[in-house]
């Protein structure tokens, strides 16, 4: 078991203590794991407005346990976390998502919790004051997340879980190292859309927060099925039935409960994600439309071109050339 | 035809200045255009990053030249047009610029012309600041110096491209949000610094495609970049010499020593002592060191050495920043 106690609310300062608990080094602000802990990395980085991030994807072979003290310093972190369980099934390890959830803490509160061993955590985390947070937002919006039931919210509202809109935006975080030219800037202008769909979701939680009443092991199979759904496109996706098999629901109870959860029926859902990875495939440019289509399931390009093209309102072969294009 | 002529570098002086052209009234920072003049607005967006930024989205019944004259401050103007022609009726496009759809960045020390043709549909986002803004955006980058370079290699339009999907995307999420409108705000600010960020990457993706200006291919500045990061890595240690870093480069060392100076615009060791004195002067600023500390941080062991680089740097000695303070 290791215990790591920490009082800061600097990321780049708690890296330098991870690092010594675990006696490891620290290379271009990035712990990579000794094998003899686990496997997996940390980052952080300091943005110029103050706020510092923490991402990490990292599973240890010991139990760990995280202590933190109540802070007088009045910051905030908002964090995005996803954990995953390994199961052995006939010899094949296979992980499996069991929690997932968007949270507000505030630094004045105490803050202990443990990761079980072998438990795979992927997640971004961000420290924030207010007075840091106001030279990017504008304060209506800063209002909007931190009203005066702001102690209420941070003790009673239940973390609000990942879906597919965040996790877009995290997966362009949550990489070994970020090798955008534009780094800051680029990490800076993702926490700032991690913000805005908080928020966003914040103010659609007040509306439709009276829906919601899933017990908290449905929220967990419903958050199974999302994961399952968008596991591989390259497979045909698993069918409703099967799916409420997994998640030991009827067909319409899960078919409303997903609609909820996710705001999208499940194909829908599907679907729209399906088309998003296909364009991320596109616009990383190293692979050409059909073989796009084929790694998203696609037999048939004509389809492929069809479906994408109903997304965007342009085909695959045109936003390829014209994004390849660019001296005109 | 209407022709407007300005030189503002304050968008909302810019849009009084139309309003008063047009004679349409603001009404929240937004100019509806009048029936009679055809239809849709133009709005201003003041960002709390300081950023100021003009939307628009309008049909004229007129043609319309908009004619930019060059003043004396320091600032660019990013544009990002979308024009639509309704009318397939040929136009006479004598005119320079005609509408098109295009990224486009200026400096507003140049005059400039935008020409377009009546029954046309633009969508704009047009984006000003100045060129302090510019440096502290692109300054806290490592390749900040390197754009930086590119940027002031060219004299009146720095780079043109075509509008493509990605970006009108980007756009119409910034000009159709249906949000709120307090919220709002956050969404067209998110969608700006995107559309900035997409613009600088591509410059700097065209630049390292060997289409840049200066005589390194596409290979040798990513591994220039190789070097310039072992460079600077640990400034308490002696720097790699001369022909381990060419080693690293697999150039031969006065390859490197040229082509090194083209990009990062100093002799490799006067770009470390510069990164290294800078990397001094911040530890001291922060008032959490003393003297002793960040030389030795530095990687001095001499501290009057060290004191006496300072002063050549800064014109100052290490303990006047203390003691400044």
């Amino acid at each position: 078991m290791i215990e790591l106690n920490f009082n800061t609310s600097n990321y780049s300062t708690l890296l330098e203590q991870i690092a010594q608990s675990l006696k490891c080094s620290i290379k271009e602000s990035t712990i990579l794991l000794p094998p003899i802990f686990g496997e997996g990395w940390f980052w952080a980085e300091t943005l110029p407005s103050g706020m510092s991030i923490l991402v990490s994807d990292a599973k240890l072979s010991q139990e760990i346990i995280f202590n933190k003290p109540a802070l007088t310093d009045q910051f905030f972190s908002l964090e995005f976390s996803e954990l995953y369980t390994t199961n052995k099934k006939g010899g094949v390890h296979k992980e499996i998502l069991f929690q997932s959830f968007a949270v507000l803490h505030q630094t004045s509160n105490p803050l202990h919790f443990s990761i079980p061993a072998f438990t795979r955590v992927k997640s971004v985390k961000i420290y924030f004051s207010l007075k840091q947070l106001a030279q990017l937002i504008n304060s209506e919006s800063i209002e909007l997340l931190f009203t005066k039931d702001i102690m209420d919210y941070l003790s009673t509202e239940l973390p609000k879980i990942i879906d597919a809109q965040y996790r877009t935006i995290l997966d362009d975080l949550i990489v070994p190292q970020i090798m955008h030219p534009l780094k800051l800037n680029f990490i800076q202008n993702r926490i700032l859309l991690l913000f805005e769909k908080f928020i966003q979701k914040r103010l659609k939680a007040n509306i439709l927060s009276s829906k919601n009443k899933l017990n908290s092991s449905e929220l967990e199979r419903l958050m199974q099925v999302e994961n399952i759904l968008l596991q591989d496109y390259a497979l045909a996706p698993p069918t409703i039935e099967k799916l409420s098999k997994i998640c030991a629901m009827s067909a319409t109870k899960l078919k409303s409960e997903f609609r909820n959860l996710y705001g999208a029926p499940i194909y829908e859902y599907y679907q729209k994600n399906r088309m998003a990875k296909a364009k991320s495939l596109l616009l990383d440019g190293n692979y050409t439309s059909k073989e796009v289509g084929l790694l998203i399931g696609y037999s048939n390009l004509s389809h492929f071109a069809a479906a994408f093209k109903k997304e965007y309102g342009v085909s695959p072969s045109d936003l390829l050339s014209k994004h390849l294009d660019i001296r005109n | 035809m209407h022709k407007i002529e300005y030189n503002h570098t304050n968008y909302n002086d810019l849009l009084k200045h139309f309003a008063k052209t047009f004679n349409c009234k603001i009404k929240d920072g937004k100019m509806v255009f009048t029936k009679e003049l055809g239809e849709g607005y133009m709005r201003l967006v003041k960002l709390p990053n300081g950023l100021q930024a003009i939307i628009s989205d309008y049909i004229l019944k007129e043609d319309i030249l908009l004619q930019r004259k060059k003043v004396k401050e320091d600032f660019f103007t990013l544009r990002f047009d979308e024009a639509d022609i309704k009318n397939v009726e040929q136009q006479d496009t004598s005119t320079q610029n005609t509408a098109k759809s295009a990224v486009f960045l200026m400096s507003t020390k140049f005059d400039w012309l935008f020409f377009t043709p009546k029954n046309t549909r633009i969508k704009g986002i047009n984006i000003v600041f100045s060129r302090e803004w510019l440096d502290s955006f692109l300054g806290i980058e490592r390749v900040g110096d390197i754009l930086k370079k590119y940027l002031s290699l060219k004299t009146s339009s720095f780079n043109y491209e075509a509008l493509d999907t990605e970006y009108k995307r980007i756009m119409a999420e910034a000009m159709n949000s249906n949000e709120d409108q307090i919220f709002e705000l956050l969404i067209i600010q998110n969608r700006i610094m995107l559309l900035m960020e997409r613009f600088f990457t591509r410059i700097y993706k065209k630049m390292s495609d060997s289409s840049f200006d200066m005589k390194v291919s596409n290979d040798d500045l990513q591994r220039l970049m190789l070097v310039e990061g072992e460079l600077l890595k640990d400034f308490s240690v002696v720097p790699p010499g001369i022909p381990k870093l060419a080693r690293m480069a697999a150039m031969s060392p006065s390859k490197l020593k040229t082509s090194f100076r083209d990009v990062y615009g100093l002799p490799i060791y006067q770009y470390f002592q510069k990164h290294r004195m800078n990397k001094a002067k911040a530890m001291l600023l922060s008032q959490k060191y003393n003297v002793r500390e960040v030389g030795i941080d530095v990687g001095f062991s001499n501290l009057s050495n060290f004191a006496k680089a300072f002063k050549k740097s800064f014109d100052q000695l290490p303990s006047d920043i203390l003691t400044n303070k």
